[in-house]
């Protein structure tokens, strides 16, 4: 199943790594270390959810929180 | 499919704070004089290792020893940077797996007491001219079975309701409801609703029983009175202001924003539509706001009449509305749906590669039980997948959906490509006919609205 989140804590190592005066990452999603590796857990094949009615707000793709973190 | 798509950097000013976002990796940037110079320096002469190790001054540059050696400091960050992969960060991409059908909009009624001059479903009945328009309680039985049946491995599922206007069939509403709650039940699943509704038909006792539910609700209001009423009235001519802005509050009430409280359900969205007659559609947005809705969408009429469609003219003055709107969504914590992004816990993967989903995690079901690769694309036969009684009989139609997406054509080029997915396939057919080219009007407006989510978002870090 689906593990919390495992972008942020990528993200939150680049932050932490580099720390410039010119260049200030506000946040990195850490998709270069990760995400988009599909044995992954953050990936439709392990998700037990549907993000796709979101869409519906808008007719177009939404950038919404998963839902996976609220599934209950 | 390529085994990698190519490092893309957005580098952009807004409200006067200079940012950079990198496509590859989904790192926002906030540049200081340095870094914007010595990075807009890179993107004009290319990033490749050398270049970044050592670049000597633009041509104009100012040559004296202080700025020089700002400038190498800031160079050295830029190279430091690009190692760590957070900027010019190429994405390996590995086949898109198998999808699996995860969701529904479920067309209960093709029918509707309103006449919108710019609906995509010709008034409700997507032209249409024989049979009820309304779908009966055995096809929505089907419809259900065959959600749950076609993804045996998913425990949760989405069903929407839509139309047409919902409402117009509550018992079916209402029972498909309670149907697909029992069938889940029985495999240990849940089905998450949502209804999207003009809000006319909305009593107190059916927003009972939706709160109950925790179905989602979006309301379809414009924003202000003249706006509205100049095209969202009934068949006969009435304007519908009042009545949808009274079923909004009503559907607000029981629902307030915020956790912890009374809500019995998701906070509603208030979502409605602008043309080239609101131009500053900026205002009606913060009209819907100020009425007390705290979140809002307004969507663009990008096709359709073209004495309301917005043109690719109007970009420059639409983008100044989105700058100005996302200034109150800072000031004011408003929440417009299209500055809501969430690059750390947003969609997964394979969303971001391919969108939607639409013609195979999620397809569309007609009052008659025909399954549509997309609720616009409802009518036009290349796209009928099948019908919910004897499932998927034309794949290939679904399939057509899968083409394009952001590893291919002009859209892997793009350094907005992980967050639209390659946009909305039904717009392109829209504009070009086939699904695999983006809607251009729309991808422009798209990489407005991405601007303004990334500034808010660095200011909301702060």
């Amino acid at each position: 199943m689906h593990a919390k989140k495992p972008v942020d804590e990528a993200g939150r190592a680049d932050i932490e790594e580099f720390k410039t005066p010119h260049f200030k990452i506000v946040f990195s999603a850490g998709w270069h270390r990760e995400a988009y590796r599909t044995d992954l857990p953050r990936d439709c094949r392990d998700c037990q959810t549907s993000c796709q009615s979101a869409c519906k707000t808008s007719c177009t793709v939404s950038n919404q929180s998963c839902p996976l973190d609220n599934a209950g | 499919m390529p085994a990698s798509l190519p490092p893309r950097v957005h580098r952009f000013e807004l409200h006067g704070v200079r940012l950079a976002f990198d496509a590859g990796s989904g790192t926002l940037l906030e540049l200081d004089e340095a870094a914007w110079r010595v990075l807009g320096d890179y993107l004009k002469r290319g990033f490749e290792p050398a270049a970044l190790a050592s670049s000597p001054p633009l041509p104009g540059e100012p040559g004296n020893g202080r700025e020089d050696a700002v400038a190498e400091e800031a160079r050295q960050e830029a190279g430091r940077l690009r190692e760590s992969g957070a900027l010019f960060s190429a994405t390996p991409l590995t086949p898109r797996l198998e999808p699996v059908l995860k969701a529904l909009c479920l067309h209960v009624a093709h029918r509707c007491q309103m006449t919108c001059a710019y609906c995509f479903a010709s008034g409700g009945d997507y032209g249409e001219v024989a049979g009820s328009g309304l779908m009966t309680p055995a096809t929505a039985r089907a419809a259900i079975d065959f959600l749950l049946g076609s993804s045996p491995d998913v425990r949760r599922w989405a069903v929407d309701f839509f139309g047409g206007e919902p409402l117009l069939n509550w018992p079916v509403v209402k029972e498909t409801i309670h149907y697909a709650e029992r069938r889940a039940a029985t495999v240990g699943g849940r089905v998450h609703f949502t209804l999207t509704t003009n809000g006319l038909a909305l009593s107190p006792a059916r927003l009972a029983f939706l709160d109950r539910h925790a179905v989602g609700l979006i309301i379809s209001v414009d924003g202000r009175p003249a706006v509205h009423d100049a095209l969202r009235r009934t068949a006969s001519g009435r304007p519908t202001w009042s009545r949808a802005v009274k079923a909004a509050r009503l559907a607000a009430s029981t629902r307030p924003a915020g956790e912890g409280g009374r809500a019995t359900g998701p906070t509603p969205w208030v979502r409605g539509t602008f043309t080239r007659r609101n131009l500053d559609f900026a205002q009606d947005a913060l009209f819907l706001f100020r009425l007390g809705f705290p979140q809002v969408s307004l969507e663009p009429v990008c096709g359709g009449p073209p004495e309301l469609a917005l043109r690719p003219e109007d970009v420059p003055a639409l983008a100044g509305q989105y700058e100005l709107l996302a200034g109150e969504c800072a000031a004011n914590g408003f929440r417009f749906y299209h500055f809501e992004l969430d690059l750390s816990g947003g969609p997964c993967v394979s969303r971001r590669i391919a969108a939607c989903g639409a013609g195979s995690e999620y397809l569309t079901v007609t009052p008659e039980g025909d399954l549509y690769a997309c609720h616009q694309l409802v009518g036009h036969d290349g796209f009928r997948v099948g019908d919910v009684r004897h499932g998927i009989t034309r794949p290939e139609a679904g399939r057509r959906f899968l083409e394009g997406g952001v590893a291919s054509g002009q859209c892997s080029e793009c350094w907005a490509r992980f967050l639209c997915g390659g946009g909305c396939r039904a717009a392109a057919f829209f504009e070009h006919g086939e699904v695999g080219i983006p809607p251009s009007l729309e991808c422009a407006l798209q990489k407005k609205r991405w601007e303004c989510a990334l500034w808010l978002a660095a200011r909301r870090q702060r």
